[in-house]
């Protein structure tokens, strides 16, 4: 193995290392997500519009698209400032960034579909979308924005975040399948 | 004042952070005048009406949302004391997700995060 080889390998390991941290965080706010949707819906009587299954496995699939799109940039990301804060919303489920200058929401219905708000102090950076999740390019523009936004005062180099993912990126879904094919109406 | 409640704590650093997206239609309040109740008092309704709500866990977290700051959104204040005296809707939402969600953005981006372990005791 060469020098390059090696340290291919080391880069590797570590994009992957953090893909199972930044999963395993994301598993423990969707479990406690779902622990206060039960908690609701078994303490009332009244209509509780649930989050699906369907919610929770795009939620899951958006994601693992959008740090697979932060580590084909980098691997020296901040895992904290990749982690949203993820809640049970009424119907669905509702993830939250925090970058400086502002919030950005997304909301995950289980209806395909993908609904992000920015709301930044910078106007370039302040706008409202909702995309198929099924649309690779439109979801993978969407992403490289995202990340552009979360990182544009850290360390990383701007000119990076548009450059397109190209047939050598790591593509972490592809080793290590953290999704599955179950469907709501197999439930 | 509007308080929306949480039985979770916000994951990343509580105390420096503002505040959580609110679940607009669970555990919200109107107080005409915060300025009456104490902290306690404030939080002692969130134990009250989690519970009305369906909740089993403890309220661990709240966002305090000004009035004048639901204005700025186009909103209103209305209550409606159902399910419980101090319950009120924030109003009125549209319907297009898309816009409900920008606004109740607009609503957690100006909103400030209380923290139940931060109680002086």
């Amino acid at each position: 193995m060469t020098h390059l080889d090696a340290q291919s390998q080391d880069t590797r390991n570590m994009k992957l290392l953090k893909f199972k941290e930044f999963n395993k965080r994301i598993e423990e706010q969707l479990d406690e997500a779902r622990e206060e949707m039960d908690d609701v819906c078994s303490g009332t009587t009244t209509h509780v519009n649930i989050a699906s299954e369907r919610a929770f496995q795009h939620t899951r699939e958006f994601l693992n698209e959008f740090f697979t799109t932060i580590l084909s940039l980098s691997s020296h990301v901040n895992l904290t400032e990749a982690v949203p804060e993820i809640m049970w919303l009424e119907g669905g489920l509702g993830l939250e960034w925090r970058p400086k200058g502002g919030i950005i929401t997304v909301s995950i219905y289980g209806d395909f579909k993908i609904y992000i708000v920015a709301l930044m102090d910078d106007s370039n950076y302040d706008f409202s979308a909702k995309f198929p999740l099924d649309d690779k390019n439109i979801l993978l523009s969407y992403l490289q924005l995202l990340v552009n936004i979360l990182y544009k005062e850290t360390t990383l180099e701007n000119d990076i975040y548009f450059k397109q993912r190209d047939s050598n990126t790591i593509y972490f879904s592809e080793e290590e399948p953290i999704l599955t094919n179950k469907d709501d109406s197999a439930l | 004042m509007t308080v929306h409640y949480r039985t979770f704590l916000p994951h990343k650093n509580p105390q420096n952070r503002n505040e959580f997206l609110p679940n607009l239609s669970v555990c919200v309040i109107s107080l005409d005048d915060g300025s009456l109740l104490d902290e306690q008092e404030i939080w002692n309704i969130g134990f009250t009406v989690g519970s009305i709500s369906g909740y089993t866990q403890p309220v661990e977290a709240r966002a305090d949302i000004s009035v004048a700051n639901i204005s700025k959104c186009q909103l209103i204040v209305e209550v409606d004391s159902n399910p419980f005296k101090e319950h009120a809707n924030i109003k009125p939402f549209p319907s297009d997700p898309l816009r409900c969600q920008r606004l109740a953005t607009e609503l957690a981006m100006n909103s400030e995060l209380r923290i139940m372990s931060n109680i002086p005791t």
